[in-house]
């Protein structure tokens, strides 16, 4: 089975009507897929709770998907939000350098283009989006991103204040 | 991507959401939209007992102002009531911007009240000094905080990605709700008077919708 478009729909239209088999296997297919994506956008100590945080709003919130409508965009909506939710909340960590195994299958790829979280970050000013990739996603403590960026401490902690505030309104503009 | 793979064998959570699943049924924007049409439509009906309803309606011949007044409330209340109960739904790259045109369109009239004002100020200041304005003010406003539960709860049952803009189109929704169904008793037809008393009806509607209301839905 794939994690494409209409197998995902069908598993979650099945999910609504009460199929726990059908949910469970919607669930088993999402955690790798969110994993995945969620890799390259928050640091590894935080992935776990990340995506067990998104698949909680993928259960609590599931009467909310329409099932005339796709269920990737909803999917990616959830998880956008529980993403910058999550950035808001990270704390900082230190780990290893993030692993570049990004996958790419049909349905990874369309639900990560959707994401487009990297495609946010893009449309913030780059100091902001590299002081957030630091700080945030590779988990550089304050001192040692300005370090890296050349920034003051400072203007470190303006620029992630700053990114994650436009990133929340980009996220709300959908 | 093999469905049940060994990245996901042991999470035990996963199998206790399984086993804790109750059917659901999807959410439906119906019943909101139409409890927001009995609600103004029977709050339409209570101003026009408790107040009168306007002469020229009573005749059977209604003022062409009257007209373009209730067909401008009525077009931005429709278009922002359905952007503001699909945004219980979802979805990245769904955005309509149909709900800031119909502002456009309905910012018309308070721009032609402007340049009457301008234009006529002696007219625009006998209009403002009307004391029925702050009751079109008030029952406008009192209208529109009981339109804005149905959307409310509807959006608390959904999934609202982007709270601001919710917020803001449930003030937009319910503001111009509230004008439109006080506007079956004002006997006023002056664009000074509807753009002021109007316009600051639905903008006071629209700034607490975007203050209040994103507490009230965020998740």
């Amino acid at each position: 089975m794939t994690s494409d478009e209409p197998t995902l729909a069908r598993m979650m239209q099945a999910s609504q009507a009460g199929d726990a088999l059908a949910y469970r296997q919607l669930l088993g297919a999402l955690v790798p897929l969110l994993r995945r994506w969620f890799r390259q956008k928050v640091a590894p100590a935080d992935l776990d709770d990340l995506v067990q945080d998104t698949v909680m709003a993928v259960h609590r919130r599931r009467a909310s998907w329409d099932p005339a409508r796709p269920f990737l965009p909803w999917l990616a909506a959830i998880a956008r939000y529980r993403w910058v939710d999550g950035l808001r909340r990270a704390s900082v960590r230190d780990h290893d350098e993030y692993v570049d195994d990004f996958a790419v299958e049909s349905g990874e790829s369309v639900l990560g283009a959707r994401l487009g979280c990297d495609r946010l970050l893009a449309l913030i000013p780059s100091g902001q989006a590299a002081a957030i990739r630091a700080v945030r996603i590779d988990g550089l403590s304050v001192a040692e991103a300005a370090d890296r960026l050349g920034q003051s401490e400072a203007l470190i902690k303006v620029n992630v204040h700053r990114g994650l505030k436009r990133l929340a309104a980009l996220v709300e503009e959908g | 991507m093999a469905v049940g793979s060994a990245e996901d064998a042991d999470l035990p959570w996963l199998d206790q959401l399984a086993a804790d699943l109750a059917p659901v049924r999807p959410l439906d924007d119906g019943p909101a939209r139409w409890q927001l049409a009995g609600l103004v439509g029977a709050a339409a009906v209570l101003v026009a007992l408790a107040l009168g309803l306007r002469t020229d309606l009573v005749a059977g011949q209604p003022d062409l102002m009257f007209l373009l007044r209730c067909g401008s409330l009525a077009v931005l209340a429709l278009v922002c009531t359905l952007a503001a109960l699909d945004h219980a739904h979802p979805g990245v790259g769904r955005s309509s911007d149909g709900w800031k045109v119909a502002i456009l369109m309905a910012g018309l009239l308070p721009l032609a009240g402007l340049a009457q004002a301008v234009m006529q100020p002696d007219h625009a200041i006998a209009m403002a000094a009307q004391p029925s304005g702050w009751q079109c003010l008030m029952v406008s406003l009192g209208i529109a905080s009981l339109a804005a539960l149905p959307i409310i709860r509807h959006l608390r049952r959904g999934a609202p990605v982007a709270p601001e803009r919710a917020g803001l189109l449930v003030g937009l929704s319910a503001g111009s709700l509230g004008a439109l169904a006080y506007n079956v008793h004002c006997p006023f037809n002056s664009l000074a008077y509807i753009g002021l008393w109007y316009g600051s009806a639905v903008a006071i509607a629209t700034v607490a919708g975007r203050l209040i209301v994103p507490r009230l839905v965020r998740w």
